[in-house]
């Protein structure tokens, strides 16, 4: 087995190394003509696109501003508080005598 | 994205003036003045963005070539590739050279497809072709005067020892010991960290070399 060399990654990889590597092909004709062309056609934002991306947007600030009001906005008066205004303390409860101690 | 292939059967008949060289984005950059070209393939000019796709074509050509499975068709990679750069082509900020930017784009592409296929089990010994033993035969011959010289069918071999490996092990193997780029050039191509390209090609090359002792074990 001495006269062997190891079978390993770097033994084999250094031969393939040796390999000349094929030169890479040039575009095929019209190929950079075909792909501009596609990109320009896939980027242009359609109609369609835009109309349903303003759509999306009109929804999401319609959600926003509804959140926003109800954190904002007072929440609902405790019916029971509107007894004072309709039938405000009377003078024996606002008088001295009537609060012992005072 | 569609994945219509762009028709490439006729040759090209002219040349472009200045094709980069396979797979080595430094060397096709030199000479080529970059800036303004890109200023105008930004602006929208189709003139200027098809000049980009015929000088970049040889260079991710290769790479996508190099780095996909044997067999696998590269024009649909390169095509999405190329479609992905005009995309980004805003957000290129002159931090690195251009191709090397457009390198690191197709490798991505390169590794969400790996991603993308189940990775081969363990290469075994039925597996091996007659010019897969031959060439093993060769690496183990210590005599030289045997040896039949470079291993041309050494590269399916080796090809099939990297199909076991993960994405990412297959990529930095093969920018590393086969183009032989250095671990910087590799941080640079693939925007990985350093230690990480080397603790994971030092892992990939100890799986490689213990399937390969096993195969020596069994080769009569």
């Amino acid at each position: 087995m001495n006269d062997r060399n190891p079978l390993t990654w770097e033994n084999l990889t250094a031969r393939v190394r040796a390999v000349p590597t094929p030169a890479a092909p040039e575009a095929p004709f019209g190929y950079a003509t075909g792909l501009v062309a596609r990109w320009h056609e896939q980027s242009r934002p359609s109609l369609l696109g835009s109309a349903s991306r303003w759509t999306f947007r009109a929804a999401i600030g319609a959600l926003a501003t509804a959140c926003l009001l109800a954190i904002v906005l007072p929440r609902r008066p405790d019916p029971d508080a509107a007894g004072i205004l309709l039938d405000p303390p009377t003078p024996i409860a606002l008088s001295p005598t009537f609060w012992p101690g005072s | 994205m569609t994945r219509e292939s762009i028709d490439c059967s006729s040759p090209r008949e002219a040349a472009a003036p200045d094709p980069p060289a396979p797979g080595r984005p430094d060397e096709g950059a030199a000479g080529i003045d970059w800036d303004p070209l890109l200023q105008r393939a930004r602006d929208g000019e189709r003139g200027a963005s098809q000049r980009l796709v015929e000088l970049l074509y040889p260079q991710l050509f290769s790479i996508i070539q190099n780095h996909l499975p044997r067999g696998a068709d590269p024009r649909d990679l390169l095509q999405e590739v190329f479609m992905k750069m005009f995309a980004k082509l805003a957000s290129y900020r002159a931090e690195q050279p251009f191709p090397h930017w457009v390198a690191r784009i197709a490798l991505h592409a390169c590794h969400d497809q790996l991603r993308r296929q189940r990775a081969r089990p363990e290469l075994r010994f039925s597996d091996l072709s007659r010019a897969d033993l031959d060439e093993l035969g060769a690496v183990i011959a210590a005599d030289r005067a045997l040896d039949p010289g470079p291993g041309r069918d050494g590269l399916a071999l080796v090809q099939k020892l990297l199909e076991t490996l993960k994405p990412q092990e297959r990529i930095i193997l093969q920018l590393l010991d086969l183009e032989q780029k250095s671990v910087r050039e590799a941080c640079l191509l693939t925007g990985w960290g350093e230690s990480k390209i080397k603790v994971t090609a030092m892992r990939a090359r100890r799986k490689l070399n213990t399937q390969l002792k096993r195969l020596e074990g069994e080769i009569p």
